[in-house]
């Protein structure tokens, strides 16, 4: 188990405590990719630091480190140095199997290619992180198909993904991500695949989700609409966060 | 001038390679595209070679094999039979040599030295007998030996002395023998020793001295066995027979290794010289031999062809699921050329291109792999069969150029064939789903091509089945209504559902091909039944599981508890239940190898339980039979029995005396033999035997086996007869050497003469399972009262002492040991026992080594399938990379991904496995109730089933878990981040 941090400011490295309402703090995260003959930094001493029930999206243009710091917060990918808490655990403290079981039971994610399992049916796809977690397959299935009802798709519970359009994909993604009740919902362009009108849908659905259950949501994106859709937006750009701001439509 | 069909396929290899490279002409491109794939992944392409290389080398190690086989055993004929190539014999009514006058063989010398046979280079007078022979000093027997009355100047050949010298035999006095190191290995004879030679009916031993042992080579290899060679004139005065031969020995022009292939001119040569008014036979012994071997050969090459053609469909099913492999994972840049303009042609052009490496670079691996294969089977053949089993034969690797040739053309054709149907397949895609990546949607009607196909297999089968029918084949009993209910499961689909209709077919090809009780009976079938047979089966069973995947998923997904059990049983058996078709031909390939290993298995121990049996049967539960010369008056035996050592160790004995070479006749007005068979004699206390032989068939007249032994003793008109009389068994002709010459129904009479000329008959009422002593059982009294023994001093004596003895030794008491003693304490008798337990290990370690040689064989087709499981795996890694990445990141622990991708490959293979064995198991179950229900009980083998099904699962799961580890290890952030 990571230890819980204390609340301290040493050097203006703000680390979280008890009380605090920071669920993500990064500090001067670092990444750098070594292929043995080019060495691309992609966190440049990133810090940062997301409030419970917050929704953050993450821009800027291609090769800007984005995806690299939803990695490194989401503990999917392994830092160069720095530090990162989420919930108040210490990332770096962790072992494999601890980071694991810590996204099964905190954290939640959305991808651009959805990335459902295209041999599973919407709700066992839905399900899978709940058996994960243990959950025996009854309480499973009924929790699933009470998420995919609030996502709007109660109907295509029993279709496989091929058989969904991208947009019910996504809210299938979306459905699997709130699945465990997480502190955190992280997302790579979720919108990155839809049309417009059917961003507009999923968009809708993950501020009425934030709205209800006050989810904390960090999304990376190219779209504007959905930079407009969250209360703060981050601007990066080679490695590190230029600018923070709030949104017009805010 | 006739070209081989090596080199022709050679050709074929040729001009297929150069269409290819012709159809490719001026555009290139495809054939860039193709060779570049085929160099882009080096462990793939290793992968791929060593599954498709095994068809290959199964063809080519049969052709290795038959060619060993071959020269092997037409060695053997040229070493036994040396410049041999014809004998001239006359023969006796039943069968035997009769002798004739020498005057015969000195008009054919005669003729000979005037040049007027012209392909016969000489010829030999012999009197050759079998018999026995004792040596005083070591005072070891050799009851089956051959004499041989020879004449030193005018003998062909000459003998090989131990230095390698040849010797021709000259000096040999009439007191003298020269004896074979097959001989001396079986008496311990040496120069100088005295030995005792029994020949003839005198039972008088004829005292020599062993003036020179001579090698098995020469003259002394003749028959492969132990060979005394005397004086012509010595083994006349013993029989009786001066001035007599009973072969003349014939060389053709051509030496040891080609007169043969002078045979036809030499016989119609020998027969123009003969007296026609003898009725001289001329056999053609080498010719023959060597005909025969041919034939020998040619049938066991078949059963290593035909049981491997098994793993050669595994292959081809392997290189179908390559390609198709290939192509899923080419499928976006096969779409996007395709968009760019690249033709149809064009794609099947570069799989070709790819496939055409593939193809020679497997077929000329393979080739040479059938080389080192062939050689371990010759190895292990050796271990199984010693040396005297097979006549001191001895396989060493032998192989033609033209061997290796027809191998690789055959494997190349064959590999490149399916390639060329693959690439057709697979070139048929949707460009906009092939960019996309969208799955191919599910067809809801039949397209005209399956329909057509449905039409051709409904009528194909239904016409197959009336042939069956007509021409009572097996083979089209089994082919034509599985092609109907494949047929029409194919036309049905749409109408019930395809699970409904293939479930049903796969049913139905199971059931049907198991049914035991079909209308056309399979006592005619064959390997290539087998094979059919085997093939729709495995078929049939993979359609049922395929089609029920959704009841595998709910099964495996409820099996077990625990946190991470669950979400990885889900995806371990949702991938492979979803690519029905990889998966399904990759069980087929794995169930197809163990399918044949389980049959063979089970067949193995069908014939084991059967030996077992049937010996019992044929021995009525004794442990040792004794064999006495009969002609060797035995006063006093039981006596001599009871005061010797051994008896103490003896629980039970039977003596029945024997009067041998009995002609019998069809009535008592003919004057030609049925056969020559023996009277044995029974004792009166051999109805209180307490296990007594048992009965095939018994008059109904009595009810009782007892009470037909008993029968015999009240009336000398009634006979019992060894089971060697009826035909079938399958450890028939132990010693009936009547075994299928010879045939008699219950009740039928057979006619004799008695030893005072009065006619006499016998009436058949029982025929026994018994085959060690084949011949007639009566009453004591009538052998003693209607047989005579001569005695040399010209006297005679009736057979009224035992000479076959049946033991059964008591309980903890070695019976070879007391066999031993038997053997040493009634020597003068040249009494010889078979100890039937070990003679059953013999046998049963023979048969048991021959199946694990070919259950070996048939394993190596799982190279073909674990290769198979090693490519899907490979696949399914690049495949689910993203998935991957996204599984750790929903909280997928390392060990939960790497345990869900063994987990598949387990469920692959473990269900293939079942698959396999369970069909094997019913098969052999299937051939118990058709053929051996009489014969024993029937067992599964679960040991050696267990032992190969372990193996193969934990082969094809270790060897095919490297990219599965790797994907494990894989962090999920790099997985996520991978495009194909």
């Amino acid at each position: 188990m990571a230890t819980e941090v204390q609340a301290s400011a040493e050097n203006g490295t703000a680390v979280p405590a008890n009380g605090d309402d920071r669920i993500v703090v990064a500090r001067k995260l670092t990444k750098t990719y070594d292929s043995g003959e080019i060495e691309v930094r992609a966190l440049r001493g990133v810090n940062l630091d997301v409030r419970r029930g917050e929704m953050v999206a993450v821009m800027g243009p291609s090769g800007c480190g984005k995806t690299t710091l939803l990695n490194c917060l989401s503990s999917i990918d392994d830092i160069t140095s720095g530090e990162v808490w989420i919930a108040g655990r210490r990332l770096s403290t962790m072992s494999d199997n601890e980071k694991t079981d810590f996204r099964a039971l905190k954290m939640g994610f959305i991808f651009q290619n959805y990335n459902l399992l295209p041999v599973l049916r919407s709700v066992e796809n839905v399900e899978l992180p709940l058996l994960v977690r243990g959950e025996g397959p009854k309480v499973a299935r009924k929790k699933a198909l009470a998420i995919l009802a609030a996502v709007g798709l109660e109907d295509e519970a029993m279709k496989k993904p091929a058989e969904l359009s991208g947009g019910q994909q996504q809210r299938v993604s979306i459905a699997r991500a709130l699945v465990n009740d997480p502190d955190i919902v992280f997302g790579d362009e979720p919108t990155g695949n839809l049309d417009s009108e059917t961003t507009r849908e999923v968009l809708d659905v993950l501020k009425q989700l934030h709205r209800e259950k006050h989810l904390t949501f960090v999304l990376v994106t190219h779209d504007a609409n959905v930079g407009n859709a969250t209360e703060r937006v981050l601007v990066m750009r080679n490695g590190q966060i230029l600018k923070s701001f709030r949104p017009s439509g805010a | 001038m006739a070209v081989d069909p090596g080199v022709a396929l050679l050709g074929l290899v040729g001009l297929v390679v150069l269409i290819i490279l012709a159809w490719a002409g001026r555009r290139r491109f495809p054939l860039r595209i193709g060779m570049g794939n085929f160099f882009r992944r080096k462990t793939q392409v290793a992968i791929v070679v060593a599954g498709l290389l095994v068809g290959t080398a199964i063809i080519s190690s049969s052709y290795v094999i038959q060619t060993t086989f071959d020269y092997g055993i037409r060695s053997a004929v040229f070493h036994q039979l040396d410049l041999i190539d014809e004998i001239v014999i006359l023969n006796g009514p039943s069968g035997g040599r009769l002798p004739f006058n020498a005057s015969v063989y000195d008009g054919l010398a005669a003729n000979v030295k005037a040049g007027n046979l012209t392909d016969v280079a000489d010829v030999a007078p012999r009197y050759q007998v079998s018999g026995s022979a004792f040596d005083n000093t070591s005072q070891l027997l050799e009851p089956s030996a051959t004499v041989i009355g020879f004449n030193a100047t005018e003998d062909l050949g000459t003998f090989v002395r131990p230095d390698g010298s040849r010797w021709n035999g000259a000096g040999l006095g009439p007191l003298d023998v020269i004896v074979n190191e097959a001989f001396v290995n079986d008496t311990e004879a040496k120069v100088g020793d005295l030995v005792f030679v029994f020949i003839g009916t005198s039972g008088r031993p004829t005292p020599l001295t062993v003036t020179a042992v001579v090698l098995d080579q020469g003259r002394g290899a003749i028959n492969g066995g132990a060979n005394l060679f005397v004086n012509l004139g010595t083994v006349q005065a013993v029989l009786g027979d001066p001035g007599k031969i009973n072969v003349i020995t014939v060389a053709n022009v051509g030496g040891v290794t080609k007169g043969y292939l002078r045979t036809d001119q030499a016989d119609a040569q020998l027969q123009a010289h003969l007296p026609a008014s003898l009725g001289l036979t001329i056999s053609n012994v080498k010719s023959d031999s060597v005909d025969q071997a041919s034939r020998n050969v040619d049938q066991i090459s078949q059963i290593f062809l035909l049981l491997g053609s098994f793993t050669i469909v595994a292959g081809v099913l392997l290189i179908v699921n390559i390609f198709v492999m290939l192509a899923e994972e080419r499928k976006g840049e096969m779409g996007v050329a395709r968009a760019l303009g690249m033709r149809r042609a064009h794609l099947v052009q570069s799989f070709v291109a790819e496939g055409l490496a593939y193809a020679l670079l497997s077929a000329l691996v393979g080739t040479f792999t059938g080389l080192l294969i062939a050689w371990v089977i010759l190895w292990a053949f050796g271990l199984v069969f010693p040396l005297q089993f097979l006549g001191g034969v001895s396989f060493a690797l032998t192989w033609t150029p033209l061997d290796l040739i027809r191998g690789f053309a055959i494997g190349f054709l064959i590999t490149m064939g399916t390639i060329l149907l693959a690439s057709w397949r697979v070139s048929k895609l949707n460009i906009v789903r092939a960019i996309r990546d969208i799955p191919e949607p599910v067809e809801r009607r039949s397209s005209r091509r399956q329909l057509a196909l449905g039409v051709f297999l409904v009528l194909g089968g239904a016409f197959l089945t009336f042939e069956a029918w007509r021409r009572s084949d097996v083979l089209f009993q089994d082919l034509g209504p599985s092609g109907l209910a494949i047929g029409l499961a194919i036309l049905t689909r749409n109408v019930v559902s395809p699970r409904a209709a293939f479930s049903a077919c796969g049913l139905f090809l199971v059931g049907w091909l198991l049914y035991p009780n079909k209308p056309i009976s399979p006592s005619s079938a064959d390997i290539p039944v087998f094979v059919a047979a085997g093939l729709l089966m495995v078929f049939g069973a993979v359609l049922l599981v395929m089609f029920n995947s959704e009841v595998l998923v709910w099964v495996a997904s409820r099996v077990g508890r625990g946190r991470t059990w669950r979400p990885v049983v889900r995806t371990a058996v949702a991938y492979p239940m979803n690519k029905k078709f990889r998966t399904g031909t990759t069980l087929a390939t794995i169930a197809l190898i163990m399918f044949t290993i389980a049959t063979l298995s089970g067949i193995q121990a069908i014939i084991g339980s059967g030996i077992t049996t049937t010996v019992v049967r044929q021995s009525g539960g004794f442990d040792l039979i004794a064999q006495s010369n009969p002609n060797i008056p035995k006063p006093n035996f039981w006596a001599a029995f009871d005061n010797a050592s051994f008896s103490s160790n003896v629980s039970e004995a039977y003596g029945l005396s024997w009067a041998n070479r009995v002609p019998l006749y069809a009535s008592s007005a003919s004057t030609t033999a049925l056969h020559n068979s023996s009277f044995y004699g029974v004792p009166q206390d051999w109805v209180n035997a307490s296990i007594p032989l048992e009965f095939q068939e018994l008059d109904a007249n009595y009810s009782s086996p007892q009470a037909a032994w008993q029968a015999l003793e009240d009336d000398p008109n009634l006979a019992i007869v060894d089971g060697s009389v009826l035909p079938g068994g399958i450890a028939g002709g132990f010693g009936g050497q009547g075994f299928f010459t010879f045939s008699v129904k219950l009740g039928e009479t057979l006619f004799y003469h008695d030893a005072y000329g009065g006619n006499r008959s016998v009436k058949v009422i029982g025929i026994l399972y018994e085959q060690f002593i084949p011949g007639l059982f009566v009453g004591w009294n009538t052998v003693a009262t209607e047989f005579r023994v001569n005695l040399p001093n010209g006297y005679s004596l009736p057979i009224d002492y035992p000479s076959i003895i049946y033991v059964k030794v008591k309980s903890g008491v070695s019976a070879n040991d007391v066999a031993h003693d038997i053997e040493r304490t009634f020597l003068m008798y040249n009494m010889v026992v078979i100890d039937l337990q070990t003679l059953v290990a013999q046998i049963t370690s023979v048969i048991s080594g021959v199946f694990s040689l070919l259950e070996a064989y048939l394993a190596l087709g799982l190279i073909v399938g674990i290769a198979g499981l090693g490519i899907i795996t490979m696949r399914n890694v690049v495949e689910r990379r993203t998935e991957t990445g996204a599984l750790r990141a929903l909280g997928f622990r390392k060990s939960m991904v790497l345990k869900s991708f063994l987990l598949e490959l387990a469920f692959i293979s473990g269900t293939g496995i079942f698959i396999g064995d369970a069909l094997g198991i019913a098969l052999s179950y299937d051939i118990f109730l058709k053929f051996f229900t009489g014969f024993g009980g029937f067992d599964i083998p679960w040991d050696r089933l267990i032992l190969l099904s372990s193996l193969a699962f934990i082969g094809a799961v270790v060897a095919t878990a490297s990219p599965a580890i790797r994907a494990a290890r894989m962090p999920p952030a790099e997985a996520l981040r991978s495009y194909e």
